[in-house]
């Protein structure tokens, strides 16, 4: 049974790729985001007056929970739960973006440690300036023109007046605090510490022009109770160990009224260690870690919610735009069984195919499948279901020759199971499959070639990862070398992505494992019970990488432990062409 | 600092009265500059660095051994001391007598010691106006050779405070490494992104645009620039940000070719100097590669691949100098 396919209509037209326009969720202009957001359970818990350490991969999604979190971002949602945040006006979360230029360029080795602290402090406080002037002003558009002008005076004079910069404003606003502030900032030498004329409030403490106008704002807008202040500091990873250390310590201290959420990579940094006599936050005590995870029925919905909204123009308005009805499906459940046949033979039977995996098993396994009394419901369960999914990948791969087209990496399922949860792999994956709908009929042999054709590209692209690409590619190749050989090789038995690295891996400089793991390239089981990386701990390769090394996508409760390779020379290093500066080409 | 301040030129062997510093040990290009002037050479007109973890090899035997006949002074200097370099070139610069000019040979130098100088110098107050000229050959690279990766960005010049709204442009510039490019654009995560990009002859042109097709499809815009013409690549790089900064802030990662690093370096010096919000990052080198990735690079040894750029204060700067 096959559900006509929305992509084919795609087919020889020259439009621009709506998945291309991957920018990251920083870049994407407001009203694009707030359409395409999809809130989960975990976004609306972060409404709570605790600092939180929010822990997830690259492109996982971590960005927009800030970004919208927002009210000028919330107030534009039309759920219950935004609407009850905006009305009660309990929590005002200020999105803070720590972008790597803003960081860099207020880090300067050359100033002693304790002015680098300072200068983070200051430039984090003009940032913080510039998100809560957007926020207020944005609070503000809810009053009455009247109201808002008296009330914008009012919060301008007197925030100015704690701030210290009253003197040096022309005249009483929001816009002109934003202006002053900016101005400060833009007149210190980033090669000199900190000038001493700068208000006291913006160097002491980070976050400390916030507390200072809480109960400013609160009077101001006449609010029920004290808000909570959540300063939502996004992109930490780019923080060096000394920033890291100035927001540790405000965790600690625990100020009323303001809180800091952070957005962080796995294993990236260790907010809760004890450094020469100053006393950091403590994990569970200070903050909370929650590890950014998705509900399989919110990715589904996040992804029909982001195809919707990128294709929706190609289409008509009552077009029932999902990724399924885009992709097309086959068979009844559109899943790896589905295709398999498809495949193989729509005509085979549980029975075929559970007589081929009993030739696969290992004798004695076999053996004991056919001891008497031995059901076969029983065998269903401890067998046949288990190794299904093993032996189709088998199969599969047996199939697949050099260039020969299969139908298994493809429908809506399997695109969905490739991203891992991560919107922007599934944005690139999407990116893949319109390109090739432009030129062709989507079949699903064609979504396979094109998803393997990604895998490929991908799995290159590690080798230019930052500082540790060479290394993180060779690893991974040494690991899912052994990964397939273990599925490939021999009896047919339980395996997946999961696997452990021996001991010997960890005796040399293990970098390379948290950067495999911000790129998602790598996935920790059980990240939440898991404080520092070492051989206890189980790894999965990714699902992208599973189909490079045709794995099935599956944890394996008896994880294989993989030895150091030897052998660290790159197998695939990229080769520049010569670049011929003023030559004449030989060969011409 | 302004743009009046560099001027093109055509290279022209070195005389007696032109001070030379070069810095050798990373590749064989290094030395030629050096080698090509040696008979002009003495121990009053020249300095010689050597990186520290320099294996003396054999293709500088000869010129070591000249180098030691001529009694030329020499200075031991590690890949990142960049301070010590640029410490000990101001200080040659400051020694010089009148009528003396400087040749700095920058062929085969880390960027922050070259960009880091001129930033020293925009920084200081050296009045001293001695014309100093930037020095680069072109490389014969081999066929083939294993690209260097990405270790970090750190900020060159500039700082700015990110906009809430996204209206960031970031400008990098191409080479032949594409993967270095896409390594750098996967990181740094642009919102828009303009590429440029230096060619030699129109041939080098295609040539480059052919093999960064990919991530030219998605650039916003490209610029080619001549790799012959420094000032006319500082005047487009000039334009370029003028425009961009009148609509949001804009981030400079130079790349490809060093008189490309350097145009690009100093024309964000010039303009961190104005209220434009500007940043300009550098690429530092990746420290774990696995495998050896010295290139040995020789000269291309034409005379027309010696680029040549003057730096000399001119009487705005100094007058710019002087009010500041």
């Amino acid at each position: 049974m096959k559900t006509k396919r929305l992509a084919d209509r795609l087919q020889g037209k020259e439009y621009n790729n709506p998945f291309n326009d991957i920018k990251t969720i920083s870049s994407t202009p407001i009203t694009k985001m707030q359409k395409e957001f999809v809130p989960t359970s975990l976004f609306w818990s972060l409404f709570n007056s605790q600092n939180e350490i929010v822990i997830g991969s690259r492109g996982s999604g971590k960005t927009i929970l800030f970004r919208m979190m927002a009210y000028s971002m919330l107030k534009k949602l039309e759920y219950d739960n935004a609407k009850t945040i905006v009305n009660e006006k309990r929590y005002f979360p200020l999105y803070v973006p720590m972008e790597q230029d803003f960081v860099e360029s207020v880090s300067n080795p050359r100033l002693s440690a304790e002015e680098q602290e300072r200068w983070f402090v200051f430039a984090s406080n003009c940032l913080i300036v510039r998100s809560l002037i957007y926020e207020l002003k944005s609070i503000l558009e809810d009053y009455s023109f009247d109201e808002r002008l008296n009330i914008e005076y009012l919060l301008a004079n007197d925030i100015a007046e704690m701030w210290e910069i009253k003197t040096r404003m022309r005249k009483t606003d929001l816009n002109e605090i934003k202006f002053v502030v900016d101005n400060i900032f833009s007149q210190q030498d980033r090669s000199e510490p900190i000038s001493r004329s700068v208000p006291a409030v913006f160097t002491n403490t980070i976050c400390g022009v916030l507390e200072v106008v809480v109960d400013i704002v609160y009077d101001a807008l006449k609010l029920n109770e004290i808000p909570t202040w959540i300063v939502c500091i996004d992109e930490a990873e780019y923080l060096k160990d000394q920033h890291i250390s100035v927001l540790s310590r405000r965790m600690r201290s625990n100020i009323n009224h303001v809180v800091l959420k952070i957005a962080d990579l796995p294993f990236f940094h260790s907010f809760s260690s004890l450094h020469s006599g100053s006393e950091h936050a403590a994990d569970g005590h200070d903050y909370i870690k929650t590890i950014l995870k998705v509900e399989e029925k919110d990715f589904d919905a996040l992804t029909d919610s982001l195809c919707k909204s990128r294709l929706q123009s190609f289409y008509s308005d009552d077009e029932d735009i999902t990724l399924e009805n885009f992709l097309g499906k086959i068979g009844h459940r559109d899943d790896y069984r589905d295709y398999f046949k498809e495949e193989f033979g729509k005509n085979l039977t549980t029975d075929d195919i559970n007589a081929a995996i009993k030739k696969q098993i290992s004798s004695s396994r076999r053996e004991t499948s056919e001891k008497p009394g031995r059901t076969e419901k029983v065998n269903n369960q401890s067998i046949y279901k288990k190794l299904a999914p093993i032996y189709y990948v088998r199969e599969m791969k047996k199939k697949k020759r050099g260039n020969t087209k299969i139908t298994w990496f493809a429908g809506a399922k399997m695109v969905r199971r490739i991203s891992q949860y991560n919107p922007r792999l599934f944005l690139r994956i999407m990116g893949e499959l319109f390109n090739v709908a432009l030129e062709k009929e989507l079949t699903p042999s064609n979504q396979s070639e094109a998803i393997e054709k990604f895998a490929s590209k991908y799995r290159h692209a590690t080798q230019s990862l930052m500082k540790w690409g060479d290394v993180i590619y060779n690893n991974l190749e040494t690991i899912g070398l052994e990964l397939q050989k273990n599925v490939h090789v021999g009896d047919l038995k339980e395996c997946g992505t999961t696997f452990k690295l021996k001991e010997s891996w960890f005796k040399k400089d293990t970098g390379w494992l948290a950067v495999a793991i911000a790129y998602s390239r790598l996935f920790v089981e059980n990240l939440e019970e898991v404080d520092a990386l070492s051989s206890s701990v189980v790894f999965s390769l990714s699902y992208i990488y599973a189909v490079e090394f045709w794995l099935p996508m599956r944890k394996d409760s008896n994880s294989i432990t993989i030895p150091l390779s030897t052998n660290q020379r790159s197998a695939y290093s990229h080769e520049v062409l010569k670049f011929k500066e003023g030559q004449e080409d030989e060969n011409k | 600092m302004r743009i009046n301040d560099f001027h093109n030129e055509t290279y022209h062997e070195l005389s007696e009265n032109d001070y030379l510093i070069c810095t050798i040990g990373y590749e064989e290009r290094s030395a030629y500059l050096l080698e090509k002037n040696i008979n002009t050479r003495n121990s009053e007109n020249t300095l010689v660095v050597i990186f520290d973890d320099f294996e003396y090899d054999s293709w500088f035997n000869n010129t070591f051994d000249k180098l030691n006949e001529l009694e030329i002074k020499n200075v031991e200097c590690a890949y990142d001391q960049s301070e010590k370099y640029i410490k000990t070139v101001i200080r040659c610069i400051n020694d010089c007598e009148q009528g003396v000019e400087i040749y700095i040979d920058y062929s085969s130098i880390p960027r922050t010691w070259y960009c880091g100088l001129m930033l020293e110098i925009n920084r200081s107050n050296i009045i001293n106006d001695i014309p100093v000229h930037f020095l680069y050959t072109a490389g014969n690279y081999p066929e083939t050779y294993s690209a260097c990766g990405i270790g970090s960005l750190s900020c060159f010049v500039g700082k700015m405070l990110p906009n809430l709204e996204p209206n960031k442009l970031h400008i990098i510039a191409l080479g032949y490494d594409v993967e270095r490019t896409q390594s750098l654009i996967n990181l740094i995560e642009p919102n828009t992104l303009l590429a440029c990009y230096a060619y030699t002859k129109l041939g080098s042109k295609e040539q480059i645009e052919k093999v960064n097709k990919d991530i030219l499809d998605g650039v916003s815009a490209y610029v080619p620039l001549h790799l012959n013409d420094f000032r006319g690549m500082m005047d487009r790089l000039n334009e370029l940000i003028i425009e961009q900064t009148r609509y949001g802030q804009v981030v400079i990662i130079p790349d490809g070719p060093k008189p490309l690093i350097f145009a690009m370096s100093m024309i964000s010096i010039i303009h961190a100097n104005t209220n434009r919000e500007i940043i300009c990052l550098h690429v530092s080198r990746n420290s774990h590669m696995v495998d050896d990735h010295k290139v040995r690079v020789k000269a291309s040894e034409l005379e027309n691949d010696i680029y040549c750029v003057k730096y000399q204060r001119s009487e705005e700067s100094n007058l710019g100098q002087l009010k500041n």
